[in-house]
């Protein structure tokens, strides 16, 4: 399986009548756009903002953000089986992509939304300042924020959010099909030589407890007991987000531009050999399932004769059951094993010099096992001070920051003391950094 | 002291000594996929294994299981 990858830097963002891509400069086309978005009857309004890095501007009401990209040569449709994507297998031929750029949609819980879901929170990106220090806060974006039918169910609201985003995202990335990238990347797992170590990447998704949510492969979102995927799948879109889950901002965008999958493959057959990925999905409701899901997975590797593992997690709270018992479980097989997460449990407290050298009287991690001896940290979710008030307010006008109490409301543009006015999750869209993308770690501080 | 848990090793880790095995993190002590008779049953064998949890002496942190 080899994948090429070409890459359109977006250097900057501008509306205008005659939609295209030329060295750096993305114009989109705002009527274009609108009736894009405005093509599902679900949907009755949309408004556009471009937002650059750097401004004094707040993104409030993220639900996910996507990367345009475009499969120009060999089989399937990247970000298969959703969207009405058809669901062929994806990871072959050529793949164009901006980078730097995402179209986020924007759109507040409907009220029965936030009921039903507690991890539907409502989420921010400020795009300068202290709160400016996850990887969101660097990307250029379209901003559509939608109003939907507000009797829509869950379900169709979150097929409602995230389709305008796919048709427009798609619509974007036809617009350099024919043209030429400023860079391009071959990705394959090339057979190589005897002798270096064999690694796998573990690589735990949640999957929501609510049915028909949350992050999915090839669109199938259900726990389900682990699978082997190719890392060219995961680069053209296999792994997306929903438009509901949002507070650890484990949007589409970062399943494409994971930072595991470069590393790895810049080291396989150099330093290592990488074996592929293997999903394991996490939050299962029963320690039973939780065993199986962690033995199973345990088993794919001892298959693939790994002698190494990277387990990355994307969640928080009781998936990390799962995620320690795989850990345990590899290393009794003999498979060295490294653990990459976030620090701290998902309430925002603020850092103070005694914290960072201390931590609290609480452990980092909700679960550990004696095995898991090799943990390499990505920071912690604290902001060093309070949000200052943001002149520019994108995306909303308040936010319910605390979901058990959601008529609490907090005008969006601050100053925001999230220490003090958030409620179980961290606000910050992108906050739980658990592959390292942020600016979150003691170095940064 | 017992606790009745759908995570007896959440439980054990934070240093409970009785940990009795619940169902599961949606509906810890009951099942509503059962019958209102079966899922009535079910609860109280939990409930009645957490009384003899509680009854028992234990030299070690003990998970009991099995309702």
């Amino acid at each position: 399986m080899e994948l090429r990858l070409g890459t359109f830097p977006v250097e900057s963002v501008a509306f205008g009548s005659a939609p295209g891509w030329s060295r750096g400069r993305l114009v989109v086309d705002p009527v274009r756009v609108r009736a894009l978005v405005l093509s599902d009857p679900r949907i009755r309004g949309v408004a556009l903002d471009l937002v650059e890095p750097g401004e004094p501007t707040r993104i409030v009401q993220v639900r996910d953000v996507i990367e345009p990209r475009v499969k120009v040569n060999g089989p399937g449709h990247v970000y298969p089986a959703v969207c009405g994507h058809p669901p062929d297998t994806v990871g072959e031929g050529v793949t164009f992509r901006y980078s730097g750029f995402g179209v986020l949609i924007a759109s507040e819980a409907l009220p029965h939304v936030r009921r039903a879901v507690s991890a539907a929170t409502d989420s921010l990106i400020d795009m300068s300042g202290p709160g400016a220090v996850t990887v969101y806060s660097t990307l250029r974006y379209l901003v559509l924020t939608v109003t939907t039918n507000p009797g829509l169910e869950l379900i169709e609201w979150n097929e409602a959010l995230r389709g305008a985003a796919h048709r427009v995202a798609g619509d974007l990335a036809d617009l350099v099909r024919q043209a030429a990238p400023a860079a391009e990347e071959r990705y394959a797992l090339d057979a190589i030589a005897h002798g270096l170590p064999r690694v796998i990447h573990i690589h735990t998704l949640n999957a929501s407890m609510v049915p028909g949510i949350g992050t999915g492969v090839y669109g199938f979102t259900p726990h389900a007991l682990p699978m082997l995927l190719h890392p060219n799948e995961i680069l053209d879109g296999a792994i997306t987000g929903d438009a509901v889950v949002t507070y650890p901002g484990k949007c589409s965008w970062l399943q494409v531009n994971n930072p595991v999958l470069p590393a790895l493959y810049s080291r396989h057959g150099k330093e290592i050999a990488w074996a592929g990925c293997v999903i394991a999905r996490t939050r299962w409701g029963s320690l039973q399932e939780k065993q199986l899901s962690a033995y199973q997975t345990v088993k794919l590797a001892k298959m693939l004769a790994a002698e190494g593992a990277l387990v990355t997690w994307n969640h928080g709270g009781n998936d990390l059951i799962e995620v320690m018992l795989t850990i345990q479980g590899l290393e009794q097989a003999g498979i060295k094993t490294t653990f990459l997460t976030i620090e701290s449990d998902i309430k925002v407290v603020r850092l103070r010099p005694q914290l960072a050298e201390t931590g609290t009287d609480e452990p980092p991690l909700l679960f550990s096992v004696p095995e898991a001896d090799a943990i390499v940290s990505t920071g912690t979710l604290a902001p060093a001070e309070a949000l200052p008030s943001m002149p520019r307010v994108v995306g909303g006008r308040d936010l319910v920051l605390d979901q058990e109490r959601p008529d609490l409301r907090t005008p969006a543009g601050g100053p925001l003391d999230l220490e003090a006015l958030s409620g179980a999750y961290s606000p910050i869209f992108g906050h739980f950094d658990s592959y390292g993308m942020g600016r979150q770690s003691y170095d940064d501080y | 002291m017992a606790v009745i848990t759908a995570l007896p090793p959440l439980a054990l880790q934070a240093g409970a000594n009785r940990v009795v095995q619940g169902v599961r993190i949606e509906h810890v002590c009951g099942d509503p996929s059962l019958s209102p008779e079966a899922d009535r049953a079910l609860r109280r064998r939990i409930v009645e294994l957490g009384l003899r949890a509680l009854s028992t002496d234990v030299p070690r942190a003990t998970v009991f299981a099995g309702a």
